[in-house]
């Protein structure tokens, strides 16, 4: 790829991009969240088109318009979200798209995907159904499509977002034969000890500019951090212990189901602490959002379960369960809540940043039919000094025109506003940068020194075990354990995230995600 | 596609706008509309050969030529934009409402029930009750009525949306014909005793109470007695109403939740906003609003029968969202749309240059093509680039 450049409007998420990649060579492509890594891989893989440059492939110029050109230059791309028909077998799913001539031959293509899986040491069953299978299985099933349709080059967006570490060696392993047997790839990824795992080499962007590449053997954590940040960090999370640990939330035998009845959350007894960090560990869509959802008051559990708040002044008890999310935040209970799904639950795109941080208190003034905007721009105000959030005003442009990075600041920035009693936090630094992902992490860590009990979902393991006081672990809906932060190791929470997998709690979960 | 692309000695790419300063989107409505206007005038003197300045002027003179004609225009205006306000809220909430036009029917029918009748009554047929009293009396029961039938149409969908969660459109639509119906019923039904009927020769009812002393009472007087006064009421109204919507919406709490609604019911009810309580709440309003336009409209006309909305109810959706929501914008779109209809034709009646009436719809579908097409260009951005050195 030479001289590539791709505005967004007028953010230029790739500036002037050369980057080449060597046959049977493993490229990790690093940089922060918004560096414009998948931006550049969706140009090659054809999504996108860009405004200026030119790629090259086998020294030869070509254009690649369509994923179909994509596909006809032996690129192929593994995106982070899987799309796959549910209903359809491994199979079905591989071909699908696919114009052959003649008659369509299920058996003749299972049999030619038993033999990629062979030689590359996929395990995979061509007959499963998609809805039966795990999310590692299913990104089976996207790696093979690639490669029934003669891929070359191999293109994966973070594809161990969605892994335990057992499975991530696993693909390894994998991804090292297609290596030997000629092919390149390219590994999209911010976790560092993965790359320095698996590639040969690690290209690195910065803001949409390529930084350069060193070869994997002469990089370590920190230079690579240094690289991706432009300049020194320390990559260590400050765990002080708060003087007074006291129970502030106790569930007990909280059983949620979904609309179909399917159980989510089986039979969960945790407690979370002021002034602790309660880190929730577990693959994605293990039940982490209906835990978080039902303690909010956002989704109904099961007869039986109890959810009880203690209030820190007066100790008195109040049960949570069945009382709707207005009740929760009117009877005192605070409780702030950071969503997984920024846009889908937390905010409204379309609104600027004082409007969403009204969302919380435009109920103020219990008679007055009109909203009171003073207070919530200056409360926007503060959230944009106090997080550093990019924006050219508070009150105009809407939301969804900012970054990832600074909407997740806005949001985080204003549960923690609301003075919260417990402070629940799903994927936090999902889309930040390092710098504002630290800065996340401290301003969860002052929380708990308030005396504040945090409750964080997290996906990176080194993280929550860097962060939090105790680890909750989830696994298929149940919860495997509860270990101390500061002494288990990732191996072991590894370990339990897999404790009892069942094939169809785990796809289904996967293809709600 | 494909082929086009090679065709032309560049390639065009379409790229999401990520933001455009208002002027400049208001730079491009401004250009679609001179564009559209000059289409137009081309295609008037290709097809008509004749000067599309003076079809212009005859469709101003149909709209604004004389005082009776500018009441009748503004009466127009005020009665489209009316529906299209009461539209609003439900469709900023993204509520699929294409109800307006029973729920404003249902509004007159039940406003015109309340005249039929109250004209039987012996106290308002009493000479010696002055005019004014019979009619402080009958209005706000018209009023009431109006209000309460339209908010029943619009409660109705809301509640069963909010329960079954069923379609609101074929919901909406579907109480559209039993609106219809029923004003059809009281009009035309034969085989019905006539005297339950208001109407005997089943097409219109004519002037309601006009066979009796009352006539006169529950339509709006004419201010100085000059003809067109009688619309001076509604279009007050509706003013009004322009700037209590704008209010609401934009400042109030309750303006505020249906926004969030709209963009997202789960953060609506994960902020604990009660998202069924907004929907019927919103519907009911949005329906009451329409009962009030369909009070206006008898009230200014007299009668009833089931055109009186004549798909305004259809055409009002059309409008809000032309004006994205905005009931300033609104007062623009339904001008504009309006003198476009009824200067049509105009320009289709004899004493204007005689011009088909097909063809003066034809210009107002250009124009109208080039308002809502323009917006592509607001939202997208086309870039150009040469063509890439051949590949093979």
């Amino acid at each position: 790829m030479e001289g590539i450049t791709k505005h967004f409007g007028s953010v230029v998420a790739n500036r002037d991009i050369n980057l080449e990649l060597h046959e049977g060579e493993i490229l990790s492509l690093l940089g922060e969240n918004g560096s414009g890594k998948t931006t550049l891989m969706n140009m090659l893989s054809g999504i996108y088109y860009p405004d200026e440059g030119q790629i090259y492939i086998h020294d030869k110029p070509v254009t690649i318009k369509s994923p179909k050109d994509a596909f006809e230059n032996g690129i192929g791309m593994i995106h982070q979200h899987f799309k796959l028909v549910d209903v359809f077998t491994a199979t079905e799913n591989i071909i699908l798209g696919l114009k052959e001539e003649g008659m369509l031959n299920l058996k003749c293509a299972a049999k030619k995907i038993k033999e990629i899986s062979e030689r590359y040491g996929f395990e995979i069953d061509p007959n499963q159904k998609v809805y039966n299978m795990s999310v590692s299985q299913k990104q089976t099933v996207e790696i093979i499509k690639v490669l029934y349709r003669g891929a070359d080059i191999l293109i994966l967006d973070e594809p161990t977002a969605v892994l335990t570490p057992q499975e991530t060696d696993k693909l390894f392993s994998v991804m090292r034969n297609m290596q030997k047997d000629g092919k390149s790839l390219i590994i999209i990824t911010h976790k560092l000890h993965e790359v320095l795992d698996v590639s040969d080499r690690v290209a690195i962007l910065r803001k949409g500019e390529y930084v350069g590449d060193v070869p994997t053997k002469d990089a370590s954590q920190q230079s690579l951090t240094d690289m991706m940040v432009g300049r020194a960090v320390s990559l260590n999370i400050d765990r002080p212990r708060a003087e007074e640990i006291r129970e502030r939330l106790r569930v007990e035998h909280l059983t949620v189901k979904d609309a179909e009845g399917v159980k989510r959350i089986d039979d969960a007894c945790f407690t979370a602490n002021s002034g602790e960090i309660l880190g929730i560990a577990g693959i994605a869509g293990s039940g982490q959002r209906e835990l978080l959802e039902a303690i909010a008051g956002l989704q109904h559990p099961e007869p039986g379960s109890r959810i009880t708040y203690i209030d820190p002044e007066t100790g008195e008890e109040q049960i949570l369960n069945d009382m709707d999310p207005l009740k929760i935040i009117r009877s005192g209970v605070l409780l702030s809540f950071v969503p997984e799904d920024r846009f889908g639950m937390g905010l409204v795109g379309g609104m600027s940043i004082a409007d969403n941080v009204m969302l919380r208190s435009y109920r103020r003034g219990k008679h007055n039919p009109f909203l009171d905007r003073k207070y919530p721009k200056e409360l926007a105000n503060k959230i944009v000094n106090d997080l550093e959030v990019v924006t050219p005003n508070v009150d105009q442009i809407p939301l969804r025109r900012l970054s990832g990075g600074n909407v997740q600041k806005v949001l985080v920035g204003r549960e923690i506003e609301q003075n919260p009693k417990v402070l629940m936090t799903a994927y936090a630094v999902r889309g930040l940068d390092i710098n504002t992902s630290y800065t996340i992490y401290n301003l969860l860590t002052e929380q708990k020194l308030k005396g504040v009990a945090v409750i964080y979902v997290g996906e990176d393991l080194d993280v929550l075990l860097e962060l939090c006081d105790r680890i909750l672990v989830l696994c298929g809906g149940r919860i495997s354990g509860i270990v101390d932060g500061r002494s288990v190791t990732k191996e072991q929470i590894g370990l339990m995230m897999t404790q009892h997998r069942k094939g169809t709690d785990e796809g289904k979960e996967a293809t709600e995600e | 596609m494909k082929k086009i692309g090679n065709l032309l000695p560049f390639e065009i790419h379409i790229a999401k706008r990520s933001g455009i300063p208002t002027w400049k989107a208001w730079m491009i409505r401004g250009a679609a509309i001179l564009i559209a206007l000059l289409l137009c005038a081309v295609i008037t003197i290709i097809i008509t050969k004749m000067n599309p300045v003076t079809v212009l002027e005859s469709m101003f003179n149909g709209t604004f030529s004389v005082a009776r004609k500018r009441w009748i225009t503004l009466y127009r205006v005020a009665i489209l934009l009316g529906i299209s306000l009461a539209v609003t809220p439900a469709f900023k909430m993204r509520f699929w409402n294409i109800g307006a036009e029973g729920q404003v029917l249902i509004g007159a029918f039940a406003a015109a029930a309340c005249m039929f009748y109250a004209g039987r009554m012996p106290f308002f047929n009493d000479p010696t009750v002055s005019m004014t009293v019979k009619n402080l009396v009958l209005f706000p029961c018209m009023l009431i009525a109006a209000i309460g039938a339209g908010a029943l149409w619009g409660f109705l969908p809301a509640f069963f949306k909010s329960r079954w969660n069923t379609n609101e459109t074929l919901f909406t639509l579907m109480m559209n014909y039993i609106a219809l119906q029923i004003v059809k019923f009281m009009i035309a039904f034969r085989g019905f005793p006539e005297r339950y009927l208001w109407s005997a020769n089943g097409t219109s009812v004519g002037n309601i109470n006009s066979g009796f002393q009352s006539f006169g009472i529950g339509t709006f007087p004419k201010f100085g007695d000059k003809p067109g006064t009688q619309y001076l009421i509604p279009i007050a109204a509706v003013g009004l109403l322009t700037v209590v919507l704008f209010l609401y919406l934009r400042f109030s709490k309750h303006g505020y939740e249906i926004s969030v609604v709209g963009e997202s019911e789960r953060t609506a009810s994960y902020a604990g906003i009660k998202v069924n309580r907004v929907i019927v709440r919103t519907m009911i309003l949005s329906g009451a609003l329409c009962g009030l336009i369909g009070f206006l409209i008898v009230g200014a006309e007299g009668t009833i029968s089931h055109d009186v909305v004549d798909g305004r109810g259809y055409t009002a959706v059309m409008v809000s969202w032309m004006s994205q929501f905005n009931p300033i914008g609104m007062v623009f779109s339904s001008l504009l749309l309006v003198f476009m209809q009824f200067g049509a034709k105009e320009v289709a009646m004899p004493d204007g240059v005689s011009l088909d009436k097909n063809f003066a719809n034809m210009l107002m579908s250009i124009i109208l093509f080039f308002i809502i097409g323009c917006e592509f260009f607001i939202n997208y951005k086309l870039h150009y680039s040469r063509h890439p050195k051949k590949e093979e």
